[in-house]
């Protein structure tokens, strides 16, 4: 699960920054926050189209699949693609386990589900009532999952901007 | 996400009111597949928003990846279609 885990990801995008030189702080900013690199280097329609496009994809999957469409500790895999969507990404995963894990909004109810919840007696799994099963869930977190990817393509080419106009100043 | 191609949307089914960002939207039943459209234009605005040099033709690039991609699953879903309605009851059991 070490894989998985949130350290882990955040690890892999810092090793990520180190590896792009000169770019490293249009790479961190534009996965601060989508299309902040390019606004940063000064292309701002690039960046509103890009950054708008991404933040676009995330918002239309949380509001297909519910805030159950990020899950760090469930969907592992799936979040290994999502946290390339940034600190959002981290902050709709923390509000699902503040929100839905937690039965804040919506119920604590038994479930053969191999997740453990807060207040779950021993041997118990408690869901909340609010959790997506259905289809609609999974296409919620596939938008989140290629937005981060596309995320990824941004940030790769916010570095190379960079990087290269680094290169023409010199 | 738990499961897939259940009929309610949530643990609760279909008797809890729609939370916007919060809960899923209400079971689109068959017309699901329709979501994947908006995912496709948005995946081709990212895409041409890094890839083009300039914006003069930025709308009509966008339009013309969702199509073809659109068109590309289209064609993959006929394949498929065709492949387990037709091909494969011949082969011999």
């Amino acid at each position: 699960m070490l894989l998985l885990s949130k350290t882990f990801i955040l690890l892999v995008i810092g090793v990520g920054a180190a590896l792009a030189g000169r770019g490293w702080l249009a790479y961190l900013l534009a996965w601060a926050l989508p299309g902040l690199g390019h606004w940063w280097l000064g292309e701002r329609r690039r960046a509103v189209l890009a950054g708008g496009s991404v933040i676009g994809l995330f918002a239309a999957g949380l509001l297909i699949g519910g805030l159950d469409s990020v899950d760090q500790r469930e969907d592992g895999p799936w979040f290994l693609a999502q946290a390339w969507n940034g600190p959002i990404a981290f902050l709709a995963d923390f509000g699902n386990e503040q929100v839905l894990k937690s039965g804040r909004v919506g119920e604590l109810v038994p479930s053969p589900a191999p997740a453990s919840a807060p207040g779950a007696p021993p041997g118990q799994t408690m869901v909340s009532t609010l959790k997506g099963i259905g289809v609609v869930n999974d296409v919620g977190t596939l938008y989140i999952a290629l937005g981060g990817l596309m995320n990824l393509v941004v940030m790769l080419d916010a570095t190379a901007r960079a990087r290269r106009a680094s290169e023409e100043e010199e | 996400m738990i499961a897939s191609g259940v009929l309610g949307a949530t643990i609760a089914g279909e008797t809890l009111a729609w939370i916007p960002f919060v809960s899923p939207l209400p079971a689109p039943g068959p017309w699901w597949w329709l979501l994947l459209c908006p995912l496709v234009l948005g995946i081709s605005m990212s895409w041409k928003a890094v890839r083009l040099t300039d914006f003069d033709r930025y709308w009509s690039s966008v339009i013309g990846m969702t199509l073809q991609i659109l068109l590309g699953m289209a064609g993959l879903t006929a394949a498929l279609l065709l492949l387990v309605r037709f091909v494969i009851p011949l082969l011999p059991v």
